[in-house]
């Protein structure tokens, strides 16, 4: 960033963009002369199959028997063919900088790993010229496996001698910056650790052809610096950059053209600006479909193209594609049960007032990238979603469900330490504390815990309509014993957003696995900001 | 579309597939995803003998690092099995199914099938089991199937130990089981071992290509996998059941007794048993050797007529 010449500058477009750092893209990237096609890609189809699931809604006939062999046929001998990429074609040239968009499922990075090489395409060819590397969430690594370990069988699948390798990892493992985690399992490691790892090792040798995936970017401030400052070292080798995101102030700041991808066909390509402001019209138009839920809906592949923005049906266009992506969306479905209960707890109108807003925001990111460890970032981040009213009036509804899965999705050492400090109950001892406590004075708990926790809590927000509450005394009375587990969920969000003025949260951050948490907790930042590819090639305005 | 700045049409017009070729031919660009020669293919390969063992031994070290006592089960697990066979085998069913040494007989045939066993299945698994892998890196993928079996023959060496202890000292156990007294001919069990890894790789190589994309066959897998047992006198004498002399019987013998696991585990007792009707013959040798060489010749060549296609679902 430091030496772009372009100055920085909010764009007003970038609103929809969640988290980015504006003050990290430059304006626009440099344009550089175009040199020979280095890829060339001619009608490439990409088909997966996709076992276990089948739609049932594509029988036309709605009869008994009808229904019944689709629930059969959705059970057994269920094969899906997901059409992720139907007939892509463009030639990229050296020099060029494309950006891919599109939504969810759209086929972006399908194309990307076909293109790279990685996934056969069905039908089509693709030519290149050199070596292409894909940096993406899909990096490869064997989660069983140290971090050290991983490293080394990146660099030798890369094609790397040992000796070279082994002077690379400990330069590896401290750009990770994973510290002594270098040496544990890498089921151990936080997303964000693991997809630093990921970036480190898919950076170990310099491409002919970069492609880099969305959510790349991972980690604090420092790391994204640090891992721009990468990707421009790379760019500044490789010939032609891709970068597919979600991001579209950083695909206008770093591309020189941009594809738009819809329903896996090419709906536009060209010059950045054209084509970012019609995404953006359409994403726009389509935001109020998409906030209606259209992650949850099964991953029916549309039928022909679709369409204009406001024809879109709220299921249809999110979801679909790659397995991964499917993966995101049943956890979410998992954690809206969740959501769901609640309710019940009593505040009814602020469960509903919140999540409406925030949780858009914070399905996106995550959907965005599946394969990160979506599953604990998911769970803990999605399950409770938006604000503080939430947790504080369903703690009790909330652990036995929130407690299993957060022990389940997470590794080993994780949980059990987290789990212990915060959270007394769910983790070390659920059943124990589900059977004696939580389960037989159940309808009390409930009503105490939520009014008596409120309290502290509470402090952050406007506090909107709890005044009122209270008044309902025998469902809000406050039970003294059950304080100490109360400021769990509180207390999370307060490491996740810093809000909360709780005071046991930054007794917990300084532990060693609350860090981890913390980071873990907090999508925002790993999600949206992506790195500045900052083309500096000397040829720039010879072109126009 | 627009004109970018940089002077061109934003969106080419599209190119026909044949114009694509010739603009790819123009500019020098190759096609991706497309096999390569057999020969490219080995030199490729052997590029990667550092991934191959790394990845392998590091995936055979994983196994056993999940748990407390970690890589002392490499150990603990073929022990404790040798120990179960030998106290049913040994003292319990005394059966002597016409052995000198059933507990090393079956010590012997259950090791050594074992490690057929994990070829069979850990081949199956190669390519699906590390679709991550696939779809993020660039290698030969014979490399997964290769790294499969080297992860099993990583796991076998501890197991040799005990197989070698449990036939020597069988013979001291109460009961009367024939003394084994080690000869110069267990030497011998290094290059058969060797022997046995080429045949693995050629089974691993055929399973990871056949396997690939049907994930039911890992449910039907067991089932054959145990029929294969029962089928090469693992626990008992094969020939014991097909001794007649009409033409079926002779001929379901010989097919029986020179198929390649039962001659590979006939291979191992004769090295280690010194049996008497297990006598020294160097034609299993050349048995050995034919079917290993014939399996992994036939297994390579399947598999890389598929190799653009792993990694597609």
């Amino acid at each position: 960033m430091s030496d772009n010449p372009v100055a920085s500058s909010v764009r007003p477009e970038a609103e929809i963009d969640f988290e980015i750092d504006p003050e990290d893209l430059p304006d626009r990237a440099v344009r550089t002369e175009l040199g020979p096609p280095s890829i060339i890609v001619d009608d490439v189809h990409v088909t997966y199959r996709v076992f276990g699931g089948k739609p049932v809604s594509d029988a036309g006939n709605n009869s008994l028997f009808n229904r019944l062999v689709g629930r059969t046929r959705q059970s057994v001998g269920a094969i899906t063919q997901v059409r992720a990429v139907r007939g892509v074609s463009f030639v990229a040239y050296h020099g060029e900088a494309i950006g891919i968009v599109g939504t969810n499922g759209s086929g972006k990075s399908t194309l990307l790993r076909a293109v790279a090489g990685l996934h056969p395409p069905t039908q089509g060819r693709v030519y290149i010229s050199g070596e292409p590397s894909l940096l993406g969430v899909n990096a490869a690594l064997l989660k069983d496996l140290s971090g050290e370990r991983n490293i080394t069988i990146g660099g030798l699948a890369l094609g790397m001698s040992q000796q070279e390798v082994a002077a690379k990892v400990q330069d590896i493992a401290d750009f990770a910056d994973l510290g002594d985690f270098v040496y544990l399992p890498m089921n151990a490691y936080s997303s964000g650790m693991a997809a630093r790892l990921r970036f480190a090792i898919s950076t170990i040798v310099t491409p002919d052809i970069l492609m880099v995936d969305e959510a790349l970017a991972t980690g604090d401030a420092a790391f994204r610096k640090k891992s721009k400052e990468r990707i421009e070292k790379i760019r500044a080798e490789a010939g032609t950059v891709f970068l597919v995101s979600h991001s579209i102030a950083s695909v206008r700041a770093m591309c020189t053209r941009v594809i738009w991808l819809d329903q896996g066909q090419v709906r536009m390509d060209g010059d950045v600006d054209t084509v970012c402001d019609a995404y953006q019209k359409f994403i726009q138009s389509k935001k109020g479909n998409a906030k209606a839920g259209g992650k949850i809906g099964p991953a029916t592949r549309g039928k022909g193209k679709a369409g204009k923005p406001g024809q879109r049906k709220p299921g249809q266009g999110q979801g679909k594609g790659k397995p991964t992506v499917k993966v995101a969306g049943q956890h979410k479905q998992q954690a809206r049960p969740a959501d769901a209960a609640r309710p019940a707890t009593g505040a009814i109108r602020k469960v509903d007032l919140r999540p409406a807003t925030g949780s858009v925001r914070r399905v996106t990111p995550d959907d965005v990238r599946p394969g990160t460890g979506s599953i604990r970032r998911v769970a803990s981040a999605d399950g409770r979603p938006a604000t503080g009213s939430i947790r504080r009036v369903s703690p009790d509804d909330l652990r036995p469900v929130a407690g299993p899965t957060n022990a389940g999705s997470r590794p080993a050492t994780g949980s059990v330490r987290r789990v212990t400090p915060d959270d007394v109950r769910p983790a070390t001892g659920t059943m124990r504390r589900v059977t004696r406590d939580d389960t037989t004075p159940s309808p009390g708990t409930l009503r105490r815990l939520t009014w008596d926790d409120t309290r502290p809590a509470r402090s952050p927000f406007p506090e909107p309509d709890w005044g009122g509450v209270p008044e309902t005394t025998p469902v809000m009375e406050p039970e003294p014993p059950r304080r100490p587990a109360r400021p769990v969920p509180s207390s999370n969000n307060g490491s996740a957003n810093g809000a909360s003025g709780d005071g046991d949260a930054p007794a917990r951050r300084r532990s060693w696995v609350g860090q981890r948490r913390g980071r873990s907790v907090e999508p925002a930042p790993e999600t949206e900001a992506i790195p500045v590819v900052k083309l500096t090639d000397p040829r720039n305005g010879q072109g126009g | 579309m627009t004109v970018t700045e940089n002077g061109r049409k934003s969106a080419p017009k599209a190119l026909t597939s044949a114009e694509a070729r010739a603009l790819a031919e123009q500019h020098g660009l190759a096609e991706a995803g497309v096999r390569p020669s057999i020969g490219a293919y080995l030199k490729q390969l052997w590029s990667r003998r550092d991934f191959i063992r790394v990845f392998s031994t590091s995936k055979a070290y994983a196994k056993h690092q999940g748990s407390f006592l970690g890589q002392m089960w490499a150990t603990l697990n073929p022990t404790l099995n040798a120990i179960i066979y030998t106290v049913i085998f040994g003292f319990l069913l005394k059966a002597d199914r016409g052995v000198e040494n059933l507990v090393a007989f079956i010590v012997i045939g259950v090791f050594v099938f074992r490690l057929i066993d994990n070829a069979i299945t850990s081949g199956a698994r190669a390519i699906d089991g590390n679709m991550q892998l696939v779809r993020s890196l660039r290698f030969p993928r014979a490399v997964l199937p290769l790294a499969s079996v080297i992860t099993s023959l990583t796991l076998f060496v501890p197991t040799v130990g005990v197989m070698c202890l449990f036939t020597l000292v069988s013979g001291y156990l109460p009961g009367d089981l024939k003394v084994i007294v080690p000869t110069w001919h267990w030497l011998e069990i290094v290059p058969a071992i060797a022997l046995l890894t080429v045949l693995n790789t050629g089974i691993s190589l055929v399973m990871a290509r056949y396997a690939y994309g049907k994930p039911d066959l890992m449910q039907v897998l067991p089932f054959i996998t145990r029929l294969l047992m029962y089928g090469s006198g693992v626990l008992f004498p094969i020939t014991r059941f097909v001794d007649g002399q009409d033409q079926v019987q002779v001929v379901l013998r010989a097919i029986l007794e020179y198929q390649p696991v039962a001659v590979f585990l006939e291979l191992f007792r004769m090295i280690m048993m010194d049996d008497a009707k297990i006598p020294y013959d160097p034609w299993l040798w050349a048995w050995a050797g034919g079917w290993a060489l014939l399996i992994l010749g036939f297994g390579f060549v399947y598999f890389w007529a598929a190799e653009e296609r792993y990694g597609r679902v």
